[in-house]
C-alpha cells in the first residue's frame, strides 16, 4: 500500500484539483483510496457524482450533571481547564457552556459526589462512499465545534484500517490549508508527499513554513508542483530562487490556463477534458506516485 | 470605541488576506488608527501584502498549553491516567506512562486521577506572538503557531487582546480559513464580519458553513464576492441562494497577483483600475453606513 498525502500551506494553491484527479487517474488501473481531512469544508466528493454514507459519528466527552446528587460544593467549576463549568450560587446550579468545553473529563473525575456522568457530544462525521474504482473517505466537522484536528485524526485512523482490511494499493490523502498537527499526522503516515503551490509571493512564504515541518520527517519521497505557472504578475524571481535553495529536485509545473478554473468551478475532473495540455504535468504526478 | 472587522472564508485561498490588507490600507489612508491582526497562525502572511515588515515593535513568547511530566520514581503502573485520557495520549511504558505530545491536549486529568501525584504539568511554548509595523505604516499583530502544533484559537485569542491595548479605530482581522477553532476565536464578538466567496461551489459550500457558525455567535455578518468573474453566472447564483447583505463583486484580474509580487496594497499599487475603485466603494460603505 502507497499512501500519498497532499499538501502545501497555503489556501487555494490546487491542492484537492491535485488529489482529486491523481486519485481518479490511478484508479483507471488500481484499486485506490480517496481520504479527504480538510474536515472544516471537505470538497473532494463534489468532483465524483458518488452518493455518501455516512458511517461513523466522531463523538466526545461531555458532562451531564445529576441534579439530585450535586452538592455544589463547586469542585469541577474550580478545576475546569477551559471554564466551561460555572457555579451560579444565587440560583442553586452550575451552567455547562457546551462551547468551551474540550471534552477532558476533568470534571467527571473530580466530583467527590460522583453527580457527574459520562454523555457524548457529536463533534463531525465520517462519510464513505465508492465510485468506479475510487474508495472515497470524507471526515467533516460538525458545525459549531472546534474540534477540527480531533477529526482529522479520527478520519486519517478510520481510513488507515479501511485501507487495509480491503487492501487498497493506493491511499491520495486530501489535506487542508496549514501545518497543523493533524496535516502532520497524515505526513508522518504517509510515503510520498505533493507539495502544491503556486508561483505567488503568499504561496511561497507558506510553502516554506511546510518545509520546516517536513524537516522531522526521514525517508519521505517528496514532489513539489507548481500550479498556475505562467499566470500574469507572479512572483517568478522568488520561485526561482527558492527552487535553487529548496534542495527539492523533484518539481512539475501545472501550466496556468484561465479555461481550468472555470472548468474546475463547476465540479469536474480537469485531465477528462484538459488531458491534452495537462498529459505532460500529471503523467509526471503519476510517475512520481507510481515509483517504489 | 474601537471597532472590530473580520475577514474570513470557509475555504482557503478566496482573497481574504487581499480584503483584509486593502481594508487596512484604506482605513490607514483616510486617516484612522489601524491595527492589523494575522489570526492565519498556520500561514501568516498579511505583512507581506502590507509591504513587509519595516520594524519589530515586540515580539514575545506564547504559553499556549501545558504538558504533563512523569516521574517514573513514584508511579506504580495503576494506569488509570491511561484510562481516563479523553484524547489517548498515554501509552503504557517499561516504567510507566509515555506521553504522546502531538495527541497531548494539555488539560490534566491524568494528573488529577493519579493516586500518587506521579504526574505535573508545565507550560510549554506553542508559539510567538509578534507585533511589527508593517512598510504601509500599519502595526500588524501576528502570531506564529509552533510548526504541527495545536491550540492556535487561543492564540488568536491573545492576538485580539494585545491589538485591543493598541488604542486604536479599527481592529482588522485576517482569519484562517475554515470553521474551526481559530476561526471562531477571530469573529466571536467582532462587530462586523465578512465573508470573503469566489464563484465555486466548493467556496460556497465553505461559506454556507461559516455563516451557520456565524450566526450561532451572533455575529453581524456581510460578504463580498471576488473573482466573480471566473464564473459570472454561478456568481449570480450565489446572490439569489445567499441569505446575507453582498457588499460589492470584484473582478480577478492580472494587477492582483503583480500587487502581491510587488509587495504594495493593489489600492496604491493601481489605485485608478477598476478593481481599486469597487474596493473602494465596498471599504466606503463599511466605513460610513455599516460601522
Amino acid at each position: 500500500m502507497k499512501i500519498i498525502s497532499v499538501t502545501g500551506g497555503k489556501g487555494g494553491t490546487g491542492k484537492t484539483l491535485v488529489a482529486t484527479n491523481l486519485a481518479w487517474l490511478l484508479s483507471r488501473k488500481k484499486k485506490t483510496m480517496l481520504v479527504d481531512i480538510d474536515v472544516d469544508n471537505p470538497c473532494t466528493y463534489t468532483f465524483f457524482n458518488v452518493h455518501l454514507t455516512k458511517t461513523r459519528s466522531i463523538v466526545r466527552f461531555k458532562p451531564i450533571i445529576d441534579k439530585e446528587k450535586c452538592t455544589l460544593c463547586g469542585k469541577c467549576t474550580a478545576t475546569c481547564p477551559t471554564h466551561a463549568l460555572i457555579l451560579i450560587p444565587k440560583k442553586n446550579d452550575i451552567l455547562y457552556i457546551p462551547s468551551l468545553c474540550e471534552g477532558c473529563a476533568l470534571c467527571y473525575y473530580v466530583c467527590p459526589e460522583q453527580a457527574i456522568l459520562e454523555g457524548k457530544d457529536e463533534i463531525g462525521y465520517i462519510y464513505e462512499g465508492r465510485k468506479d474504482n475510487i474508495y472515497l473517505i470524507v471526515g467533516e466537522l460538525k458545525v459549531g465545534q472546534r474540534a477540527s484536528i480531533k477529526v482529522m485524526l479520527e478520519t486519517l485512523s478510520h481510513s488507515m484500517e479501511r485501507a487495509k482490511e480491503y487492501q487498497y494499493e493506493y491511499v491520495v490523502i486530501d489535506t487542508p490549508p496549514g501545518t497543523s498537527s493533524g496535516i502532520y499526522r497524515a505526513l508522518s503516515l504517509s510515503n510520498k508527499i505533493i507539495l502544491v503551490t503556486e508561483p505567488t509571493t503568499l504561496g511561497i512564504h507558506d510553502l516554506k513554513r511546510m518545509l520546516r515541518l517536513l524537516k522531522d520527517l526521514k525517508d519521505k519521497e517528496i514532489i513539489m508542483v507548481v500550479n498556475k505557472y505562467g499566470i500574469r504578475g507572479g512572483a517568478y524571481e522568488e520561485l526561482s530562487s527558492f527552487i535553487k535553495g529548496c534542495k527539492l529536485d523533484n518539481i512539475v509545473y501545472i501550466p496556468y490556463d484561465a479555461e481550468i478554473p472555470k472548468h474546475y468551478a463547476k465540479g469536474k475532473i480537469i485531465v477528462k477534458k484538459y488531458g491534452d495540455k495537462l498529459t505532460k504535468a500529471f503523467n509526471e504526478i503519476l510517475r512520481f506516485a507510481h515509483d517504489c | 470605541m474601537t471597532k472590530e472587522i473580520a475577514i474570513a472564508s470557509g475555504k482557503g485561498g478566496t482573497g481574504k488576506t487581499f480584503i483584509a490588507s486593502n481594508l487596512s490600507f484604506f482605513l490607514h489612508d483616510q486617516g484612522m488608527k489601524v491595527v492589523a491582526v494575522d489570526a492565519d497562525v498556520e500561514a501568516p502572511d498579511l505583512v507581506l501584502a502590507l509591504g513587509g515588515i519595516k520594524k519589530v515593535i515586540e515580539s514575545s513568547s506564547f504559553y499556549g498549553s501545558q504538558l504533563p511530566k512523569v516521574d517514573y520514581n513514584k508511579c506504580i503502573k495503576c494506569w488509570r491516567c491511561i484510562e481516563a485520557c479523553k484524547f489517548n495520549a498515554l501509552l503504557k511504558g517499561e516504567n510507566g506512562p509515555i506521553v504522546l505530545h502531538e495527541l497531548c491536549e494539555g488539560l490534566g486529568t491524568c494528573a488529577i486521577v493519579c493516586p500518587v501525584k506521579a504526574i505535573s504539568f508545565e507550560e510549554v511554548k506553542t508559539g510567538d506572538l509578534i507585533i511589527a509595523l508593517s512598510k504601509e505604516d500599519i502595526p500588524v499583530v501576528m502570531g506564529e503557531l509552533e510548526l504541527g502544533g495545536e491550540n492556535s484559537g487561543r492564540l488568536v485569542y491573545e492576538l485580539r487582546k494585545r491589538a485591543r491595548t493598541m488604542q486604536c479605530d479599527f481592529i482588522d482581522i485576517d482569519s484562517a480559513p475554515g470553521i474551526g477553532c481559530p476561526v471562531i476565536s477571530s469573529i466571536v464578538g467582532v462587530d462586523v464580519l465578512i465573508i470573503v466567496i469566489e464563484p465555486t461551489p466548493q467556496s460556497l459550500k465553505g461559506a454556507f458553513r461559516l455563516l451557520e457558525v456565524a450566526k450561532s455567535l451572533d455575529v453581524r455578518t456581510y460578504a463580498i464576492l471576488n473573482k466573480y468573474d471566473i464564473n459570472p453566472s454561478f456568481a449570480r447564483e450565489i446572490e439569489k441562494s445567499i441569505d446575507v447583505d453582498i457588499l460589492g463583486r470584484i473582478a480577478y484580474n492580472d494587477s492582483v497577483i503583480e500587487a502581491y509580487t510587488s509587495m504594495v496594497p493593489l489600492l496604491k499599487f493601481k489605485p485608478e483600475s477598476e478593481i481599486a475603485w469597487e474596493l473602494r466603494k465596498i471599504f466606503k460603505v463599511i466605513l460610513e453606513e455599516i460601522i
